[in-house]
């Protein structure tokens, strides 16, 4: 392809960034009130001022301004009006911010704290170096090299406070773009790097971590911490627990040079008890900790490093139970918060009871206790509860709802999908109504992998797997995406080759199945497209449960707190 | 005032537009411009030259105008109390959308540079839904491509090593294949 973005316009926006914006307009805006301060500030002082160290020997530096040795009164007027002035700025900003201004750079406000001090230091200095130039507008030459793209729009009322044409937040737009260029060069002349990253967060995962290839600007943009929140990621591989519980193991996947995460977690030593993985979202784990029945929870981020506590779901211990589950929602596009659901069934064909637990209210909901029982709502009743039903192992939270497998009495394999209050939103049979092993998301498409069943004389045998796409939620629409058998994955056929694997999960963006292998604790990728099969890791033999990770690099809203 | 409130918006060569509030407040560092009564003698844009304006403009007059179409056939809706003139509403909000979508579409199919132009124009003047709809365009052009392809596409120096790029390769093998 032919070079297309050239260069020449890195003139044309010469501050360019997101943070630039309102270059001329806040200039403008910012006009009056600066007037009137800026007027005084120094007509009114009389005599070049004097300015001291206060605080002020970072900005000063830079300007290779000196401590002057004036008069302490003098020293301390001057002082105490940049430091008003400056927390009139940082007012005025945050109220803009607030109104909305500028979306994503908290960081101008201090930047602009920093230039403004800069700029009102180096007037003072050029005050104290030229003492018969009292004349304000002198000045002015001195302070507009400091702002190349500010100095055009004013015109005459600007040359008259100086201070001014030094202020606005074209300036200091340039100032938060200059600095990161500063640090490393940009990415792309001329464009701004916020720009360049809110491109890059809609292109696949795989396309960002082959950019990084390009130079060396690329690789620190996408590898920096500001940038990586908005990146898209994908799958890293598994975390890893077996019978003494979750020490940390991760499995990467193959092609991969480190696991994502330091799995020395300083925060599992402080957990008391046994500690099992229980599932994993959209980038944050799910555990259970402490020995029964005071176990608890807690939520971890392995790549911000953060994790919460989270009480159990108050279930009464003398209940009996059958079967419990609790699952984590966590959509960071829908909530910045996660909510756990817990689901049991006291015994075999019992009504499946929910709670819930939102980390905004910090507390368990009980929908059986609503006046609206929450297994009345949709066609839960009629297709689970008329006949009973029971939990299956396998769920997972796809497009914010839990995906649960049901198996009910009149035979048939239905998903029925909670929201985060716990209601039920819908039931849907399963595809062709196959036993279904794994219920998953992958290219934004819910997934749904399933047993190939065959019959041999009057047998029915389970052959391989069945791969379905679930076209339309409403309609119910399943489409076989891929059927592979038994003999192609195993190289061989048993009948025990039902129980012999797992579906671990499926890639979030390719068509690739992950599976394990009971029988020689292989684990194994199989590629739909190529047909391809990677066995890539041996599991030690004492292996309990696998969980997939995708890392989000969005800090926890919440902190534990204590 | 006369209605609708026209501004005046003065690009980087001194070219003038007139166009309606509505479509300039599209632009949110204009709104800001405009609400702290800035407006006096036009809004001068120093960043954006006359031909990417036009096309910004272009694009937010497209808009605002479907905007206000929408908001005008809402009204109507809800004060008719017939169901034939709601559906009928519905229906010509529905081909708003759909004429949008199309419109949008037919917009950024430009050429690389009037693409990286209307992209900066668009952060500096702060329209969100242009700025995504350009990002979108690079990021449908970029998604895919060799590093090689994107330097080449930016007009980017690789400054690695042939050393250091064997390694970054490695660490990231998987997204070669």
């Amino acid at each position: 392809m032919k070079r297309v973005f050239s260069n020449r316009r890195s003139s044309s926006f010469p501050g360019g960034a997101r943070s630039a914006v309102g270059a001329g307009g806040r200039a403008h805006a910012a006009t009056p009130p600066q007037t009137r301060l800026g007027v005084p500030l120094f007509a009114g002082g009389g005599g070049p001022p004097v300015f001291g160290t206060w605080g002020l020997n970072s900005q000063q530096t830079p300007l290779g301004f000196t401590p002057g040795s004036g008069d302490c009164r003098e020293f301390c007027s001057s002082g105490c009006l940049v430091l008003f002035w400056a927390a009139f700025r940082l007012y005025q900003d945050l109220l803009r911010a607030w109104l909305g201004q500028f979306q994503f750079w908290a960081g101008p406000c201090i930047f602009r704290l920093w230039r403004e001090m800069a700029a009102l230091v180096s007037v003072i200095r050029v005050w104290k170096e030229e003492p018969s130039a009292s004349q304000v507008t002198s000045h002015n030459s001195h302070t507009t090299p400091n702002s190349p793209a500010g100095g055009g729009g004013g015109g005459g009322a600007l040359v008259a406070i100086p201070i001014v044409s030094a202020s606005p937040a074209a300036v200091s737009g340039m100032d938060m773009e200059e600095g990161l260029n500063a640090k490393r060069g940009a990415a792309v002349d001329g464009l701004p790097d916020d720009v360049l990253v809110e491109i890059l967060s809609r292109v696949p995962a795989r396309s960002i971590h082959r950019f990084k290839c390009v130079s060396k600007p690329w690789r620190d943009l996408i590898a920096d911490p500001l940038h990586r929140k908005r990146l898209p990621q994908t799958l890293e591989g598994f975390f890893c627990s077996d019978g003494s519980g979750f020490d940390g193991r991760f499995i990467s996947l193959p092609g991969r040079s480190a696991p994502p995460v330091d799995p020395s977690f300083s925060f599992l030593t402080k957990l008391p008890g046994l500690i099992k993985v229980l599932g994993s979202c959209n980038g944050l784990l799910l555990f259970e900790y402490g020995w029964n029945p005071a176990t608890a929870y807690a939520v971890w981020n392995p790549a911000t490093e953060e994790w919460v506590a989270v009480p159990n779901a108050g279930r009464p211990s003398h209940d009996p139970v059958l079967e419990e589950r609790t699952y984590l929602i966590f959509d960071p596009a829908v909530s910045p918060h996660f909510h756990l659901l817990y689901i049991w069934q006291k015994d075999f064909l019992c009504e499946i009871e929910v709670r819930t637990y939102s980390s905004e209210t910090r507390v368990w909901s009980d929908r059986a206790s609503q006046q609206r029982r929450w297994q009345d709502e949709g066609d839960w009743k009629q297709r689970v509860n008329n006949g009973g039903a029971i939990l299956t192992s396998t769920g997972a939270c796809v497009n914010g709802m839990v995906h649960l497998i049901i198996f009910n009495m009149l035979d048939e394999y239905l998903i029925a999908m909670f929201d985060r209050e716990g209601k039920t939103c819908r039931v849907i049979r399963c595809p062709d109504n196959c036993a279904s092993l794994f219920v998953g998301q992958s290219q934004g498409c819910l997934h749904c992998v399933g047993l190939l069943v065959e019959r041999e004389e009057s047998c029915l045998k389970w052959a391989g797997l069945s791969i379905w796409v679930l076209k339309d939620y409403d309609t119910e629409e399943w489409v076989l995406k891929h059927r592979v058998s038994f003999l192609e994955l195993f190289g061989q056929m048993s009948c025990l080759d039902g129980y012999n694997s797992n579906v671990l999960t499926i890639h979030p963006d390719r068509d690739l199945i992950f599976i394990h292998q009971n029988s020689n604790q292989k684990l194994i990728s199989y590629d739909m497209d190529s047909k391809e099969l990677h066995a890539f890791h041996t599991l030690g033999c004492d292996y309990v449960s696998l969980t997939p990770y995708v890392p989000s690099f969005l800090n926890l809203v919440l902190t534990n707190e204590h | 005032m006369a209605s609708p409130a026209m501004v005046t918006l003065i690009s980087s060569d001194d070219a003038r537009f007139e166009v309606t509030e509505a479509a300039a407040t599209m632009s949110q560092t204009i709104r800001h411009m405009i609400e702290d009564g800035c407006t006096d003698g036009g809004i001068p844009l120093p960043n954006v030259p006359a031909r990417t304006l036009a096309k910004v403009l272009e694009y937010c007059n497209k808009h605002a105008a479907a905007t206000a179409a929408e908001s005008s056939a809402a009204g109507g809706a809800a004060a008719g109390s017939d169901s034939g003139s709601s559906s009928s509403a519905d229906s010509a909000g529905k081909d708003d959308g759909v004429d949008l979508a199309s419109f949008d579409k037919a917009f950024v199919e430009v050429d690389t540079d009037t693409l990286y132009d209307l992209l900066l124009a668009a952060n500096y003047l702060d329209v969100k839904t242009l700025l995504d709809l350009c990002c979108q365009k690079v990021a449908d052009m970029i998604r895919g491509k060799t590093p090689e392809q994107i330097r080449q596409t930016f007009g980017i120096k690789n400054d690695f090593s042939p050393e250091e790029e064997e390694k970054i390769r490695k660490e990231n093998q998987w997204a070669f294949e």
